[in-house]
C-alpha cells in the first residue's frame, strides 16, 4: 500500500458522518463605489503603493519616464518604453539581480484591495521581485470591484503562475515598525494606461525607428 | 458609545514617529504594521517553556517568567492587542463580515466531509499541469521525501518561505542532520532561525522579541553593529545578507495557504514576497501542503483571501497573493501532501472542525492569556487557543496541561474567521484529559473533595462558616502561607457579615 | 469542577441544584457564569424532564429584570458615581448580556440599559472593555501568575479611565478583581450591579425607617435617663409593682433601657437591641401591667404590645438606612 493509498483510506474511514452541503457564494457587489479607479487608488495608497496620476495631455507615459530618468538598469516586459535590459535576452533570474526598475503590464486590478495581477513573462517570473522598484501599467477599464469578481477572470485558469501585487514588499516583524522593501521591491507604482494607447505608442515608436534608419 | 482607543500601557507610545511611512497625510499600517509608534526599553529576553522529552509542558512556569520580564510582556501584549484592534477596524468596514465567516465555515466543513474526493481531484489537476505530487503519512516521511527530491537534483541549499507545517515536521533539524543548508527568507522566521529558537506566532514569528534582542542576534550572526537597534537598519542588513543566498540557492520551498481542487492551484500569501522569490529564482520549487488546506473551487478563494489577512493583521490583503498552478518553462515543481495525524483528527467527533483552521493567528492576537504568556511558553509548534485544541492530538501527554491554560472566555471563537468553536473544544479536551487521568494528582484529589463538599449542604455551610471565621480572625502570615495559591498574588475575599442563606432564613422565614 | 474537566465529580452538586430549585417558575442567580453553566453545560446528570425544566427556567439577574420583569425605572435609586461596567465573559458571550466587540453586530448592553435608569450614574470606558479579567475558575489558582496579571491590568485600566466603582453581574469576577486591586493598591470599590439599583435616594422614603427608629427608641432612652438620675425612686417604683429584688433589678434595667434605646436609634446591632427591648416590653406587659389590671395599666399593657410589634418589624426587616449596621455591610 502506498502512502497515497494509506492516507486516502484513513481519510475515507474517518469522514464525519454529518451532512454539510456546499453553500452558494454571492458576489457581494450590491453597492459598488462610484468610481472603481478612485477606489483602487485609495486602496493602493493604504497598502503602500504609489498611484501615478495619468497626465491630462501629452505623453501618457511621462510619469514613468520621469521616475526612471536616473535609473541605471531598466528592464521591460513592455515595448512602449525604452529600457536597457531586454527580458528576451535573460536566460536565468540571477541575471536580473542588478535591475533598478522593472516595468510590467497588469492584466487587471482590484478596487477592493488595490491589487494588480502582473503580466509576468512565462520564462522569468522573478523580475517583479528581484528589481529594486516595480512599475505596473494596468488598463483602467480592467479594474474589477472586488475579489469575488477577480477570481472569475480567465487568468487563473490559463496561467501556471499568477500573482496579486498589492503595494511593495513589506514587513513589520520587528516591533511593528513598517518596512518597505523587506525582501522584494522597495516601491510599487501604478500608472493606469489603456491598452489601445500603449499599442498606438508602440506603432509610433516603430515608425520613428524606421524613419531614423 | 465610541471613545478614542486608549492603551493599557500608554508609556509604550513613542513621543516621535521618526520612521512613519505616510500616504495622503496618513500614517500607514498595512501588513503587520502597528497602528501607533511603540517604544521599548532593553531587557534580557525571557526564553520559552522547558522541554524534557514527553514530560508535560509546564506552561504556567514559562508564562510566569515572561510576565517577570515586563518590557517584553507589555510590548507583546500591546502589539498583539493592536493587531486585534486593526482586525476589528477591518471587520466594521465590511457589512457582510458575519456572512463571510458563516460561508467560510460551511465551505471548509463541506470539504472536510468530502475530503477524499477533493484530494483526488486536486491531485489529478495538479498532475495534468505538470506538477509532481507526493504523499507523506507523517513528519518523518515528509522530510525524507523532500530530502529525496533535493538529493535527486544535487541540491545543497534551500531557501524557503514560512510554513508552519514544516515546523510541525521538524524540517530544519532534519535537513541540518543530512547536510542541507536551509535559509529562511521571512524576516521573523530568519531572526528565529539565526537565534536557534522556534517561531512564537504563526504569522509574526518574532513578535516576542524587542528590537534590542534582534540587534543582538544579528550582531552575532550577520555582523551588524550590536549597539544599533534601529529597525530599518536591521531590516536592511537582513535584506542585503539574504539576497545573495537567494540568488545562489539550489532549490526553493514554500508552504501553502489554500489548495484549489478545481484547478490544481495552490496559493501562498506573504507580505514580503519571499515565497515568490523562493519559488521563482531557483529552478526547483517544492511546496509542503497539509491535506486540510483543500478548498473546492476558485470562487471560494475570494472568501478566504478576504478573511485571512483582515483576521490576521487587520490589513485588507497580503502584499503578495500568489497562485501556483504549474512549473515555469525550464523549471520543476513538486508538492508534498502531508497527513501527520490530520486524517485521524477528522474522525474525532468533538474536534474534527479544528481542521478548518486557516492559520491566521487571530485567536492568538485576541487571547489575553497568550498575549501575557508569549507563544514560546506553550512549548509546541502551535500555541495560543488553536494550539490548545490541536497539540494534544500530536502528543497527549506532553501537551496535557495546555487546555488548562485558558479562562474559557470565548473571544477566540468569536474572532475565528472559520467559526471554530475553540473555547468549547478546550472545555471538551479538559474532560477527555481528566477521564484519561492526564491531570496532576493534587488537582484530582482537590476536585473530588470539592465535589463531595458542594453536594452536601450541611457540610458546605459548615465549611463556609469556618472559612469566614478564619479569614476574619487569623493573622496575615497564617492566611498568606505558601500553600495558599490564591493568596500568592491577590488578597483573599472579605468574609461577609452574614451569608445569603442566614439572611434569607432571617428575612424570608426560612422556607426550604 | 466542570470547567476543569471534572464533570463526573460535579454530578452530585448538579443534582442538588435541581432538587433545590425544581418547581419554581424562575430561578434567578446573580452570576452569569453560573447561569451559563446551568443552561449550557449541566450534563453530568441524567437529563430528566425535571432537570430540563430547571435548566430552562434559570436566569441571570440583569436578564431577568430587563427581559422578564421588563423593569423600566428604579425611582428610589441614586448612585452619583463614575462606574466601570464589567461584563464577565460568561455573561457577555454566552448569556449574551451585551454586544461582544469581536462580532459585527449593533451595540446593545442589558446591564447598561438597567443601570442607566439609576440617577447620577456615569459610565467610564476602559481601553479594553471586554477583555477577560482572568478569573477563569480554577485557572485563578492553577495559573495564578497569568490570572492575577490579567486582574491587575483590568483594574488598572478601569482606574485609568476614572472609575470609582467596578460594577458587574458576576460575583466571581468581582472577588478576583477586588483581590487584585487590594494587592496592588488600586483604590477602586467593587459592587454587584444590583447594588446601585438598591441604593437609597435621599427622598422621603429613605427617611421613614430612621424616623421610625427615633420614635421607637425615644421612650427607652427617656426612661433610661430618668432611672439613671434617680435610681432609688426607680427601685421604689419596682417594689410597688412587685418586681422581684427591686434594689438589684434597677442596675441592669438602666443600661438595658438606655443602651438598648441608643442602639436602636443608631442602628447598631439593631436586631439584637430590638429583641432585647421587645423582651423587656413583653416582660413588663405581662409581669407588671396585666396583673395590675386597672385602666391606666391596661393602656400600658396594650401600649407595650404595640411597641413589641414595632420592634418585631425591626428584627424582621433590619434597621434601614442611616444606621451603623447598614453602612458597615
Amino acid at each position: 500500500m502506498s502512502s497515497r493509498d494509506d492516507i486516502l483510506a484513513s481519510v475515507r474511514g474517518n469522514l464525519p458522518r454529518v451532512d454539510r452541503p456546499l453553500p452558494i457564494v454571492p458576489l457581494f457587489d450590491g453597492s459598488p463605489p462610484a468610481s472603481l479607479l478612485a477606489a483602487f487608488k485609495e486602496s493602493l495608497h493604504r497598502m503602500g503603493g504609489v498611484f501615478l496620476d495619468p497626465p491630462v495631455s501629452g505623453d501618457p507615459l511621462a510619469p514613468v519616464r520621469a521616475k526612471i530618468a536616473n535609473a541605471k538598469i531598466v528592464c521591460l516586459t513592455v515595448s512602449e518604453i525604452a529600457g536597457n535590459r531586454d527580458i528576451a535576452g535573460v536566460s536565468k533570474p540571477q541575471d536580473l539581480a542588478d535591475v533598478d526598475f522593472a516595468i510590467v503590464r497588469a492584466s487587471f486590478g482590484v478596487a477592493e484591495t488595490g491589487s494588480v495581477l502582473s503580466d509576468a513573462d512565462p520564462r522569468v517570473n522573478a523580475v517583479a521581485y528581484l528589481a529594486q522598484h516595480l512599475i505596473v501599467l494596468p488598463d483602467p477599464a480592467d479594474i474589477v470591484v472586488n475579489l469575488h469578481h477577480a477570481y472569475r477572470r480567465p487568468e487563473f485558469r490559463d496561467r501556471h503562475y499568477a500573482s496579486f501585487h498589492t503595494g511593495p514588499s513589506a514587513t513589520a516583524d520587528i516591533e511593528g515598525v513598517l518596512i518597505h522593501g523587506a525582501q522584494g521591491v522597495r516601491s510599487l507604482s501604478v500608472l493606469p494606461i489603456a491598452r489601445a494607447t500603449a499599442t498606438s505608442l508602440t506603432d509610433a515608436n516603430r515608425a520613428l525607428e524606421r524613419v531614423a534608419q | 458609545m465610541s471613545t478614542p482607543p486608549a492603551m493599557l500601557y500608554p508609556e509604550l507610545l513613542a513621543p516621535f514617529d521618526l520612521h512613519a511611512i505616510t500616504r495622503d497625510g496618513h500614517r500607514l499600517d498595512h501588513a503587520e504594521g502597528a497602528s501607533k509608534p511603540l517604544q521599548s526599553r532593553p531587557e534580557p529576553q525571557p526564553r520559552g517553556a522547558k522541554v524534557h522529552g514527553s514530560r508535560p509542558i509546564d506552561q504556567a512556569e514559562a508564562a510566569a517568567r515572561f510576565i517577570a520580564a515586563p518590557e517584553h510582556e507589555k510590548m507583546h501584549d500591546e502589539r498583539l492587542w493592536d493587531l486585534r484592534q486593526k482586525r476589528d477596524r477591518e471587520m466594521h468596514g465590511i457589512a457582510e463580515w458575519e456572512e463571510l465567516r458563516s460561508l467560510a465555515s460551511a465551505i471548509k466543513e463541506h470539504t472536510l466531509t468530502h475530503l477524499d474526493q477533493y484530494l483526488e481531484q486536486f491531485e489529478a489537476n495538479a498532475r495534468s499541469n505538470g506538477i509532481h505530487v507526493h504523499w507523506a503519512r507523517d513528519a518523518v516521511e515528509h522530510n525524507q521525501i523532500v530530502h529525496g527530491i533535493l538529493k535527486g537534483h544535487g541540491a545543497k541549499s534551500l531557501i524557503k518561505s514560512k510554513s508552519m507545517l514544516t515546523e510541525e515536521c521538524g524540517f530544519r533539524p532534519y535537513m541540518a542532520s543530512v547536510g542541507i543548508e536551509i535559509i529562511e527568507t521571512d524576516l521573523g522566521e530568519r531572526i528565529q532561525q539565526l537565534d536557534n529558537e522556534d517561531p512564537s506566532h504563526v504569522v509574526v514569528p518574532a513578535v516576542h522579541k524587542l528590537r534590542t534582542d534582534v540587534a543582538e542576534v544579528f550582531a552575532k550572526t550577520i555582523g551588524t553593529d550590536p549597539a544599533n537597534s534601529d529597525v530599518h537598519y536591521l531590516a536592511e542588513a537582513q535584506r542585503e545578507a539574504t539576497r545573495p543566498l537567494i540568488l545562489a540557492a539550489d532549490a526553493g520551498m514554500t508552504g501553502c495557504n489554500f489548495a484549489v481542487a478545481e484547478t490544481g492551484t495552490f496559493v501562498v500569501c506573504t507580505n514580503e514576497g519571499n515565497a515568490d522569490l523562493s519559488a521563482n529564482v531557483p529552478k526547483l520549487h517544492i511546496a509542503s501542503i497539509g491535506i486540510e488546506k483543500i478548498i473546492p473551487r476558485l470562487e471560494h478563494l475570494a472568501l478566504f483571501v478576504r478573511l485571512l489577512s483582515r483576521s490576521a493583521l487587520g490589513s485588507p490583503v497580503t502584499q503578495y497573493t500568489s497562485h501556483f498552478r504549474g512549473p515555469r518553462e525550464g523549471g520543476e515543481m513538486h508538492i508534498v501532501l502531508v497527513d501527520n495525524g490530520r486524517s485521524e483528527r477528522l474522525g474525532m467527533e468533538e474536534f474534527w472542525t479544528s481542521l478548518k483552521c486557516i492559520r491566521c493567528g487571530a485567536c492568538m492576537n485576541t487571547c489575553p492569556v497568550y498575549r501575557r504568556s508569549g507563544g514560546l511558553s506553550y512549548g509546541a509548534t502551535y500555541s495560543g487557543p488553536i494550539g490548545l485544541i490541536i497539540d494534544p492530538t500530536f502528543n497527549q501527554r506532553k501537551y496535557s496541561n495546555l487546555p488548562f491554560a485558558s479562562t474559557l472566555n470565548g473571544s477566540c471563537s468569536n474572532v475565528c474567521p472559520v467559526k471554530i468553536n475553540i473555547h468549547e473544544q478546550i472545555y471538551a479536551w479538559r474532560r477527555v484529559l481528566t477521564e484519561c487521568h492526564e491531570t496532576p494528582l493534587a488537582k484530582r484529589v482537590e476536585m473530588k473533595a470539592a465535589g463531595e463538599l458542594l453536594s452536601r449542604p450541611a457540610a458546605y455551610r459548615t465549611a463556609v462558616a469556618a472559612a469566614d471565621i478564619a479569614l476574619a480572625h487569623l493573622p496575615r502570615w497564617v492566611i498568606y502561607n505558601g500553600l495558599n495559591a490564591w493568596g500568592r498574588h491577590h488578597e483573599v475575599p472579605h468574609p461577609p457579615k452574614e451569608t445569603f442563606h442566614s439572611w434569607y432564613q432571617a428575612n424570608r422565614g426560612g422556607k426550604q | 469542577m466542570a470547567n476543569s474537566g471534572f464533570n463526573v465529580e460535579a454530578a452530585d452538586t448538579e443534582a442538588l441544584f435541581v432538587r433545590n430549585f425544581s418547581g419554581f417558575d424562575y430561578v434567578v442567580a446573580p452570576s452569569g457564569s453560573c447561569v451559563h453553566h446551568v443552561r449550557d453545560n449541566f450534563d453530568a446528570i441524567e437529563q430528566t424532564p425535571e432537570v430540563k425544566e430547571v435548566r430552562a427556567r434559570t436566569y441571570e439577574l440583569v436578564e431577568f429584570l430587563r427581559d422578564i420583569q421588563k423593569v423600566q425605572a428604579f425611582p428610589w435609586a441614586r448612585f452619583p458615581h463614575r462606574v466601570g461596567l464589567h461584563n464577565s465573559c460568561g455573561t457577555l458571550r454566552r448569556v449574551k448580556h451585551a454586544a461582544a466587540s469581536e462580532l459585527h453586530e449593533p451595540f446593545f448592553s442589558k446591564p447598561m440599559d438597567l443601570l442607566s435608569k439609576v440617577e447620577g450614574i456615569e459610565f467610564v470606558t476602559p481601553a479594553r472593555p471586554d477583555e477577560c479579567c482572568g478569573f477563569g475558575g480554577t485557572f485563578s489558582v492553577f495559573e495564578e501568575v497569568v490570572s492575577t496579571k490579567m486582574g491587575y491590568d483590568k483594574v488598572s485600566d478601569h482606574a485609568r479611565a476614572g472609575a470609582e466603582y467596578i460594577v458587574s453581574a458576576d460575583s466571581s469576577c468581582l472577588m478576583h478583581q477586588q483581590g487584585c486591586a487590594e494587592r496592588i493598591g488600586v483604590p477602586i470599590k467593587f459592587i454587584h450591579c444590583s447594588d446601585p439599583e438598591r441604593s437609597r435616594r435621599m427622598n422621603g422614603k429613605a427617611f421613614l425607617l430612621p424616623l421610625a427608629r427615633l420614635l421607637m427608641s425615644s421612650l427607652f432612652i427617656w426612661d433610661g435617663v430618668v432611672m439613671l438620675r434617680n435610681p432609688s425612686a426607680t427601685a421604689q417604683y419596682f417594689a410597688s409593682v412587685h418586681v422581684p429584688a427591686p434594689n438589684v433589678a434597677v442596675w441592669p434595667a438602666i443600661p438595658v433601657h438606655l443602651l438598648g434605646g441608643l442602639a436602636v436609634l443608631a442602628g447598631f446591632y439593631t436586631r439584637w437591641a430590638a429583641a432585647l427591648l421587645a423582651l423587656v416590653c413583653l416582660g413588663t406587659a405581662f409581669g407588671v401591667h396585666l396583673p395590675a389590671g386597672d385602666p391606666a395599666n391596661m393602656i400600658n399593657f396594650y401600649k407595650n404590645l404595640v411597641m413589641t410589634g414595632g420592634l418585631l418589624y425591626v428584627i424582621a426587616f433590619g434597621p434601614g438606612g442611616l444606621s451603623f449596621d447598614r453602612e458597615a455591610t
